[in-house]
């Protein structure tokens, strides 16, 4: 039985699925766990959100699902498969969660949790908790069939814990690429100042060095962050939080 | 004076949030998540927007306005300063700052500082919380907070959508710096999306000219930066 998925990447687009990280993402199962049974769900999926830029299609892609089971109802796939839109724009919109079912899918102002006491509704309904946290680890908690009688109180309670968890996943992602143990740091130096629109010459003369020395570090650099020239390792070396 | 934390639940600071159909930060909800948190004076400023010192970062204060001014903005700058790895980890986390010896506090007021940095739709936000002296803290009503603020401000206008500054290049510039982001020379670009290699160079410099990037490394990292590529 595969008690979670790392590498299933569900992508509209058909671009490539996501690298599974090197960080282990399966210890955070315990805390997905906890807010499932808070929410007395049938199932929880962790998704992981990348922005729709000009170039690049919005992706999600699944980092960790409770086991899949024959049960029938509504589930993670169902959401995947009819919401995916509303899912990659919602994040960027509005921290609101979302309450969907197999045919809908709209925001639950926390007021609203109440009325949704699943002894009323003969369908069942997920919930999917956003967490924006910024250029990266944005994503969604997400649990399926929700059996508890929830209210405003548990939605903070549930969105702190979805928030907490989404945070986690982007240490464990990022957290053993350490800065300096990535790059030397003079090539941090030279990189930070590239990105603030200084030329090589400047740069040498800044520091002290030749300019074919500051080429020099930009190369080592651009390698190890494995771009294909220093514009891109620019935009890597921000985006990892390497320079600012 | 309010001393220590009335026990009001989750629920009942959301309730009276909502009630009060607040469009704006100066709606009072504010006053209301204050003191769910049990803190003495709030301060909300805006921090994706690269507005250098200026007051204008802040959106909504009760601070005495000295402090505002310089501890406020100076909080305020320093998270903007931070990597966005770092940013991105400590969203929605309380954390705490003593302030330094050199900015005056006024008596009774605790110079423990506490920051909760949070995204509200496209907006990225900092509250920043001042205490009385000597106030025990709940941190779990703190992260309460964080979750609470984020629904509040969801309403207003002007949250939605992202940085302002997007909206200075048009469709197609941003396409090309996105594509130079990504390591692609003019060349290439004019072959990916269909048009000169001059008609590139063109957009290039109008991205230069309207960021103020003096080398395309530059202008890249302003697209970065602020979350437009």
């Amino acid at each position: 039985m595969a008690a979670f998925t790392e590498s299933f990447s569900y992508s509209p687009a058909g671009a490539p699925p996501v690298k599974p990280t090197s960080g282990s993402i399966s210890d955070l199962y315990p805390k997905a766990l906890v807010i499932q049974r808070i929410a007395a769900a049938n199932s929880f999926a962790v998704l992981s959100v990348n922005m729709q830029t000009a170039v690049a299609r919005g992706r999600l892609s699944t980092r960790l699902q409770s086991p899949v089971t024959d049960r029938d109802g509504l589930s993670i796939a169902d959401l995947l498969e009819n919401h995916a839109a509303v899912l990659l724009s919602h994040l960027w919109k509005s921290p609101i969660p979302l309450r969907f079912d197999a045919r809908s899918i709209a925001p639950m102002p926390p007021m609203e949790f109440e009325r949704n006491d699943s002894t009323d509704h003969r369908t069942e309904y997920g919930i999917a908790f956003p967490a924006h946290l910024g250029a990266m680890g944005n994503g969604y908690v997400v649990v399926c069939g929700v059996a508890a009688k929830l209210d405003a109180d548990s939605c903070i309670d549930l969105h702190r814990k979805s928030i907490g968890l989404m945070r986690e996943a982007l240490k464990l992602e990022y957290g053993n690429l350490a800065a300096n143990e990535l790059l030397s740091e003079r090539e941090v130096e030279c990189l930070q100042l590239v990105g603030d629109g200084f030329k090589s010459e400047a740069i040498g003369e800044r520091l002290g060095l030749s300019v074919h020395t500051v080429n020099a570090y930009l190369g080592t650099a651009t390698t190890k962050l494995d771009a294909v020239n220093r514009i891109q390792a620019i935009a890597k070396a921000i985006r990892l939080g390497l320079i600012s | 004076m309010r001393q220590g934390v009335d026990v009001v639940s989750r629920g009942a600071l959301l309730e009276s949030l909502y009630g009060l159909n607040g469009n704006g930060w100066t709606a009072g909800g504010l006053e209301e998540i204050r003191d769910y948190a049990g803190a003495r004076h709030f301060l909300v400023a805006r921090f994706d927007q690269h507005t250098d010192s200026h007051l204008d970062v802040i959106l909504s204060s009760d601070w005495p306005f000295d402090l505002a001014r310089t501890l406020g903005i100076s909080l305020v700058n320093s998270h903007a300063r931070s990597s966005e790895l770092r940013r991105c980890v400590t969203a929605f986390e309380p954390s705490f700052f003593d302030a330094p010896d050199d900015v005056a506090v006024p008596a009774g007021l605790s110079r423990r500082i506490c920051l909760i940095p949070f995204n509200a739709g496209g907006a990225r936000l900092l509250l920043l919380f001042l205490f009385d002296d000597g106030l025990f803290l709940s941190h779990d009503r703190l992260r309460d907070v964080a979750i609470a603020i984020a629904y509040y401000a969801a309403g207003f206008p002007g949250t939605g959508g992202r940085s302002d500054r997007t909206a200075e290049l048009t469709e197609r510039e941003v396409e090309c710096l996105s594509w130079i982001g990504e390591g692609k020379t003019s060349d290439e670009i004019a072959l990916i999306i269909g048009i000169s290699r001059n008609t590139v160079n063109n957009y290039i410099t109008s991205i230069m000219n309207k960021t103020g990037a003096r080398t395309r490394s530059e202008a890249v990292a302003f697209g970065v930066r602020n979350q437009i590529i």
